[in-house]
């Protein structure tokens, strides 16, 4: 029999005698589950939502198209008609919605997706009128996080490495077994790294059953690559905590100090050094933001000729196809006239808002100089890269919509400045949201990956010396 | 006796390396916190102060319009930052900054900071307060879990015993050693709080609830230095004690709050803005707008003042009926919000309740939430603001409209204000809760401090005597 099958054979009795431990492998398994099902009933939800929405939305377009049939002799019928027809009006009223599905992924890593809204229902008024107002959220919630598969992943997984190997080798120590060891034909370095590595094989096993079991509920439209990653990612994290724990063994320590510096190095790498990132990175950044507050007004100008003709000749700057030959007013006049001054005004509050997020990603690029020092907070945010719940996905999301608000302007300003109604052709070719969500690169997952394994290597190395050293002075 | 074990304890402790590096290195931690948590402060205030001027300027510089145009060019309520808010950041960076106040609508509050920072947040931010809700008892529990498995193991317990000690004597004499450490560790930050409050300004409000912050602190970490004491009695050597202690910890503070925060969620669901909003235009649109006055209740209105007035059209009356009516919108619409918000912070009460509830037997629930109150960071702080917000929206949209009913004519939209009467409106100012209105909804935390001490002095007694 080899070595390794002695001592995984040995281990696995030993693993099924221990109530501590067994206790911590069915707890975890608990929470895994658990947790599964938190992040799909929190997708469900947000599915359930963008379905009703798409619905409402749809339902009210199906009445705008039939008062286009409405007989216009009765005073409801004329308002119905006018409602839908008439430009001015319908620029305000009809709304579009633009919004961010959950990708395949999400329901495993929840991200940012509780923080910011999915989804946002459009007008021709002022975009930042519209989106910057807050949303209803519970501020309690939002600070506590998600209890989804990432969490356990990222938090709770180290805990369960901690719990498996930490007495690895003063266990032999306590039970006094460990010059028996010294005494076999195997050097205890190998002996160590075996059962290590059982623990380690375990724990790889139950990654990939609570990610298949999540991958499985996730239903169609799971990516193979999208997968892969996502498993990736988690065994190169176990594998830095089982580096980490290789080299607190390798320091020989009794039972007691393997677990506070087992937890030490916990609370280090999950609380106290992402917290002092947040304070470094937070401490040299300004909150751009409550500059931005104006940008919510309400949009309202003089309603004077010569205030109109103002915004319209700004306007046409930037539109010289539309300014009319003739200067005379047209029915539309005092219409266009604010829509010009919309537009305007949306152009000026365009570079504000482009500078807010310019700094939101300025600050994301600063917390990630220490993706080294902080593997947990960079294994969270490459899951959520692959989940397509990071804020990069959110970033692109309001470039999207920002484009898309364009197009809404001009479905009722373009029959707004030709100074005609609105038709049943328009509404046909009313624009559609469209956004192409971005995927982690290959480059961005492999640098993870390489920096989380090298980590790891890194760390074996040095318990690798630690275990030499300590071998040669037991001789 | 005691006296002697106090300061046998203290000396030991004083010997301990590793115990004097983990409180070195909790120390320049707190510092750290300390001085990270006063840059914050004064960096969002002076933004604050900079964005509230700017907005109040904008307000008085309006050029001579319409009271009601007026009123829909808005004002804004920035929540400022409480002078404590250095020490525990509580939900801040979750709650919005600013509300836009305006017209026939209540709008949420803007601008959350966590919006401005990636995921890298929900890992936690380094404040004075966690480090003493987490960090510190952690240092409690290391420096602890052997306290009684060492004298085991070394025999000299049975030489403490044969001395005539009993065991709550040693286990008294043990915390009480506990407790005077923890005040020399705790003391510092508490002095530099102290003094940091006096420095920016503070009043005597504020420091009576630091010095509350300091009685509830100490109240938690010697529940902690007790508990961790028990168990170590309870645990035949040091393995069982650490991994109980361990446990305990990981299952207060990161998985009963989390899941109390889920639970909350799922069982009392919020509704989405657009049906919250979707909600309230259809109350307000079965009554009158706010400017259509031809809607039923406006024709009741109508008919209702010219029986009351004698007067056989609206123009006769002595005030500008668009006015009123528009008032008479306004105070629907504020009573139709009054019912929505109303339903939605019950909802959103009933989702706290849970980890107040949780707070009852999580003591670092209990601690987090008086600490954040405290600190005038938490959630019902925010409530208070909002409702202080939303009755100046109220008062100002109501100056504002009764001026066109009292200086307009009927349909005479021509009419402008001077911009004297924009400075005619005060600037909004939050008035801070006491110290006592922001415990009150945290009573069930009190008890729960009370209650672990409780059970701790209980199970004490029950090994004294089963010892002896």
């Amino acid at each position: 029999m080899k070595l390794h099958q002695i001592i995984f054979a040995g281990e696995l009795k030993l693993l099924l005698r221990s109530r501590t431990q067994i206790t911590a492998l069915l707890l975890f398994i608990g929470l895994g589950a658990f947790s599964v099902y938190y992040g799909h009933s929190e997708i469900g939800k947000q599915q359930d939502r963008l379905r009703s929405v798409g619905d409402t939305l749809e339902k009210k377009k199906l009445q705008y198209l039939e008062a286009f049939k409405a007989d216009t002799s009765t005073a409801a019928g004329k308002y119905a008609y006018e409602a839908a027809a008439l430009p001015s009006l319908a620029r305000f009223s009809y709304n579009f919605l633009a919004s961010n599905p959950p990708a395949a992924l999400a329901a495993l890593s929840l991200g940012q997706r509780d923080l910011y809204p999915y989804y946002y229902i459009l007008n021709a008024q002022n975009l930042y009128a519209q989106t910057l107002k807050g949303d209803i959220n519970n501020p309690f919630k939002l600070s506590a996080g998600n209890f989804d598969l990432a969490f356990v992943f990222v938090y709770l997984l180290p805990l369960l490495i901690i719990a498996l190997s930490f007495d690895v080798l003063s266990l032999e120590q306590d039970q006094g077994t460990l010059s028996l060891l010294q005494t076999s034909s195997f050097p205890l370095k190998k002996i160590i790294a075996q059962k290590i590595r059982f623990r380690c094989l375990l724990v790889l096993l139950l990654v990939l059953v609570l990610s298949a079991a999540a991958f499985l509920a996730c239903g169609p439209g799971l990516q193979l690559a999208q997968s892969l990653g996502w498993l990736l990612v988690l065994f190169a994290y176990t594998g830095l905590w089982f580096s980490i724990l290789y080299l607190i063994i390798s320091f020989k320590m009794n039972t007691s100090l393997n677990a506070i510096s087992s937890i030490g190095v916990w609370i280090c790498l999950l609380i106290v050094v992402p917290a002092l990132i947040n304070l470094l990175v937070a401490g040299g950044q300004k909150q751009q933001s409550s500059r931005l507050a104006g940008l919510m007004r309400s949009r309202n100008m003089p309603e004077k000729e010569e205030a109109m003709r103002g915004a319209l000749n700004h306007f046409y700057s930037y539109y010289p196809a539309l300014k009319p030959a003739d200067t005379a007013k047209t029915p539309f006049f005092y219409f266009q006239g604010y829509s010009a001054f919309l537009m305007t005004e949306q152009l000026k509050s365009k570079v504000l808002v482009d500078e807010l997020y310019h700094a939101v990603k300025e600050r994301n690029r600063k917390v990630s100089y220490f993706n080294l020092v902080s593997p947990a907070v960079h294994t969270q945010e490459l899951l959520n890269a692959l989940s397509g719940t990071d804020m990069d996905r959110e970033l692109q999301f309001k470039q999207a919509i920002e484009k898309y608000h364009r197009q809404i302007f001009w479905f009722s300003n373009r029959a707004l400045f030709a100074n005609r109604m609105l038709t049943k052709a328009d509404y046909a070719a009313e624009p559609r949201f469209e956004f192409k969500p971005p995927t982690l690169s290959a480059g961005t997952l492999f640098l993870g990956l390489f920096q989380l394994l090298g980590s790891g290597i890194c760390l074996l190395l040095w318990a690798g010396k630690n275990f030499s050293v300590a071998f040669k002075e037991d001789q | 006796m005691i006296a002697i074990l106090i300061k046998k304890e203290l000396l030991m402790m004083l010997r301990n390396k590793s115990f004097l590096l983990t409180a070195l290195i909790m120390q320049l931690l707190l510092l750290t916190a300390a001085a990270g948590g006063y840059q914050v402060f004064r960096e969002s205030t002076a933004e604050r102060l900079a964005a509230e001027q700017q907005k109040r300027a904008q307000w008085l510089h309006q050029d001579p319009k319409h009271p009601h145009i007026a009123a829909h060019f808005g004002n804004f309520a920035y929540m400022p930052k409480t002078g404590l808010s250095l020490f525990d950041y509580g939900l801040d960076a979750f709650t919005g900054t600013v509300v836009y106040l305006e017209p026939h609508k209540q709008n949420e509050f803007s601008f959350k900071p966590a919006e401005e920072q990636s995921s890298s947040l929900r890992f936690g931010e380094l404040s004075l307060a966690m480090i003493l809700q987490l960090l510190f008892p952690l240092l409690i529990i290391f420096n602890g879990f052997t306290a009684f498995s060492k004298e085991r193991t070394g025999g000299t317990i049975q030489l403490l015993y044969s001395q005539g000690l009993s065991f709550r004597q040693l286990y008294l004499g043990k915390f009480l050693a506990c407790c005077i450490w923890i005040v020399l560790l705790l003391l510092p930050a508490f002095i530099l709080l102290l003094l940091t409050q006096i420095w920016i300004g503070y009043t005597a409000s504020g420091i009576i609830r630091v010095l509350l912050l300091g009685l509830f602190y100490l109240l938690y970490l010697f529940l902690v230095a007790a508990v961790t004491l028990l168990v170590s009695a309870y645990s035949k050597n040091a393995k069982p004690a650490i991994l109980t202690m361990i446990g305990i910890w990981l299952g207060f503070m990161v998985l009963v709050p989390k899941w109390a925060a889920s639970a909350g969620d799922n069982l009392y669901p919020l509704p989405t803005k657009y049906d919250f909003m979707q909600a309230i235009r259809q109350d307000i649109q079965m009554g009158i707008d706010g400017h259509n006055a031809s809607g039923a209740r406006a024709s009741a209105l109508k008919a209702q003042l010219l029986k009351k007035y004698q007067v056989d059209t609206v123009s006769k009356l002595p005030f500008n009926f668009e006015g009123y009516v528009m008032q008479a919108g306004e105070a629907y619409s504020s009573w139709v919000y009054d019912k929505h918000f109303s339903s939605l912070q019950q909802q959103l009460g009933r989702q706290n309740q849970i980890a107040l509830w949780c707070s009852l037997i999580d003591p670092f629930v209990a601690i987090k939430n008086i600490s954040m109150g405290l600190c005038g960071t938490d959630y019902y702080t925010h409530l208070d603001f909002q409702r202080q917000a939303e009755n100046y929206r109220r008062f100002f949209v109501r100056y504002m409209n009764q001026d066109m009913e009292q200086h307009s004519r009927l349909g005479d939209w021509e009419y402008k204000i001077s911009k004297e009467k924009y400075a005619e409106v005060p600037a909004f100012h939050y008035v801070s809760q006491t110290a006592g209105q922001s415990l009150k909804p945290y009573l069930l935390g009190f008890c729960s401090l009370g209650l672990w001490f409780l059970v701790t002095l209980v199970l004490v007694e029950i090994y004294n005597k089963q010892r002896s």
